[in-house]
């Protein structure tokens, strides 16, 4: 009887193509709005939650804990204040210290400025070379690797900083030594490098040639003096084994800046005590990337269930318009009805038959939302990670 | 002395109204041999469907007794008396609707497909396509209806009627709007397929149509039954055939 009921129920809606396919529209609809919505808002949520627990504590600029979050966590913006890289002793002393500067790009890729504990912190292995270990070396992130065409031995040029800051760092060409395995967090799609190198992009390291005092700005210069080097001079924008040596800091590295030090307390205790010790620094502030990360949620949750209401009512509507159709169906097919009833069909069979005929459309269209939603999903994934 | 043969249609006593309109049919007694061509007539309104309807086990009488092909419709509940008058009564309608989404094949087989009380199988398809010959629709077995003129649309139904092999055949004002040559040419039809002699179908057809009452042996004046008709449906009349009186009080 099932297979007579589904039998009529497919002859009938393939009879009427347009009438099925606004039935299975407009069902979609309906359920893909809340369905995406509900599970795109999980899936940010969850990305951005995971991202943020393995991340205990932040010191940064005082200034917005949202911005220092993103930017360190997510290398989304860039936190506009740096601290000293001094600072990473200081914190040394509550667990393991990691500098981050996150302020440079090469074709719009982020340029991740850090030191080797970040890569055992975040579990990140070359799937391909190594890490960078000289100055000038970059770590690719899958994605990043993926979209630059980039592979071990390539160089890519990282992006002009600032067009009018003459004494600002030129693009220089980074070596790619290694290509990261996917971690499907924001470390895929950013080229990791030591700390010196973003020093390097900031244009406080740099090598040049060697500066002759003929040549220099103070050519009278006593001897043991420091000569003055003037434009002139040339500066390597690619390191090499023979110019490695001429690259040198002005300043003491202590001073050099970083946009945050992300801080794994040892224990609890020492996680509850740098909070503590940096609660009333003036012009330092260490966050919970945690509960940021909570209170940007809230307010995503707060506007998802304001978007939950819109869409209730999208659904009713489309609802009554299904119902309204097939009302005018049930209509139609009156004479079908009366025919089954006189012919002695079962009391069930009519409304079996018109039952199986939603039970098609619905199934339809639930596939049609899984299959978009899924899809959405992808994106909304790829977009968070 | 033999004793007469059960008859396919035997009507005792039987009492049913509508009740808000206060129409009511009452029948004393009727009774319609095996095998037999019988008329049941009258004006528009005087119950002549309602009649059939009771017959057939469409509708329930709320008095008496209906004995169709020997079982006592009465005594049936609702189920069974749609899986009865699926598997023994054919109904011809006035209108021969068909289902416009199937083609010819699939409407003939359709009470296969709304009724558990039927099973669709090889031998009902073979049955199917041999009535679908006979009725020159063979080639026309993919067709929608919407593709058939009237005549192969009224073959169409009376197959559909026919498929479950019913000994009973009931057709509702079967010629009521049809110019004179359709109208013979379904009488054709449904005479040639109730069949004659042993073995022959009973075929009941309700009409008003004088020229069909002189095609079918028995004739039953359905308005001799009813009471509480509206005016104008109880102005004409006409009497049983006196050849085989179908009415007995």
């Amino acid at each position: 009887m099932l297979r007579d009921v589904l039998f009529l129920a497919r002859r009938s809606l393939a009879a009427a193509p347009g009438r099925a396919a606004v039935l299975v529209l407009g069902l979609a609809v309906a359920l893909f709005l809340p369905a995406f919505t509900r599970a795109a808002a999980a899936v940010v949520e969850r990305a951005l939650l995971e991202r943020a627990r393995s991340s205990p504590i932040l010191v940064g600029a005082r200034g917005s804990p949202f911005d220092l979050v993103m930017s360190s966590l997510y290398f989304r913006g860039g936190a506009g204040t740096t601290i000293r890289y001094d600072e990473r002793s200081r914190l040394a002393e509550y667990g393991v210290a990691v500098p981050l500067v996150v302020r440079h790009s090469a074709f719009g890729v982020p340029v991740v400025g850090t030191s080797p504990e970040y890569f055992e912190q975040r579990d990140l292995v070359p799937a391909a070379g190594r890490r960078p270990a000289l100055l000038g070396e970059v770590l690719a992130g899958s994605a990043a690797a993926r979209r630059l065409e980039l592979e071990p031995g390539d160089t890519v040029r990282s992006d002009l900083a600032n067009l009018y800051d003459l004494a600002g760092g030129y693009p220089t060409l980074l070596e790619v030594v290694g290509i990261a395995e996917p971690t499907g967090t924001p470390d895929d799609d950013v080229l990791f490098a030591d700390v010196r190198t973003a020093w390097l992009l900031d244009g406080l390291l740099h090598g040049h040639q060697e500066v002759r005092p003929d040549e220099a700005l103070n050519p009278e210069a006593d001897e043991g003096e420091n000569v003055e080097a003037s434009a002139a001079v040339f500066l390597f924008q690619r390191i090499t084994a023979d110019n490695l040596d001429t690259f040198h800091l002005h300043g003491s590295a202590g001073e050099a800046p970083v946009t945050a030090v992300l801080v794994f307390p040892r224990d609890a205790r020492r996680h509850d005590q740098l909070l503590g010790d940096f609660a009333l620094e003036e012009t330092l502030q260490a966050v919970r990337p945690l509960e940021v990360v909570r209170s940007v949620l809230d307010i995503v949750l707060r506007v998802s269930a304001a978007l939950d209401a819109y869409f209730a009512a999208v659904a009713i509507s489309t609802l009554a318009f299904a119902a309204l159709v097939v009302l005018l169906s049930l209509r139609l097919r009156a004479p079908e009805l009366e025919l089954m009833r006189r012919i002695g069909a079962s009391r069930g069979a009519a409304a079996a038959v018109v039952g199986a005929e939603l039970a098609i459309v619905a199934a339809i269209a639930v596939v049609i939302t899984g299959v978009a939603v899924w899809a959405g999903l992808v994106w909304v994934g790829g977009l968070v990670t | 002395m033999t004793s007469a043969p059960d008859p396919a249609i035997l009507l005792r006593g039987v009492r049913f109204s509508y009740a808000p309109s206060g129409f009511e049919l009452r029948v004393p007694e009727l009774r319609v041999a095996r095998g037999s061509r019988c008329a049941f007539f009258g004006p528009s309104g005087c119950g002549k469907s309602t009649l059939l309807d009771l017959v057939a086990g469409v509708r329930r009488a709320l008095a008496g007794e209906v004995v169709v092909e020997g079982r006592d419709l009465g005594g049936l509940d609702d189920a069974s008396r749609r899986a009865f008058r699926i598997r023994h009564v054919g109904f011809v309608f006035q209108d021969f609707p068909l289902v416009d989404y199937l083609d010819v094949e699939e409407n003939v087989l359709y009470p296969y497909r709304v009724s558990r009380a039927l099973s669709l199988s090889a031998a009902v398809r073979e049955r199917a396509a041999a009535l679908l010959d006979r009725l020159e629709l063979l080639d026309k077995r993919r067709s929608r209806p919407r593709a058939l003129s009237q005549g192969e649309r009224q073959r169409v139904a009376v197959a559909r009627a026919l498929i479950t092999e019913p000994p009973l055949l009931l057709a509702d004002e079967p010629t009521a709007g049809l110019d004179a040559r359709r109208r013979d040419d379904v009488l054709e039809l449904l005479l040639g397929l109730a069949g004659a002699g042993e073995g022959a179908r009973t075929l009941v057809v309700v009409t008003h149509d004088p020229v069909v009452l002189e095609r079918l042996e028995q004739h039953v004046a359905v308005e001799d039954f009813a009471s509480g008709m509206a005016a104008s449906s109880t102005a004409t009349s006409t009497a049983t055939s006196p050849e085989a009186p179908a009415s007995a009080s």
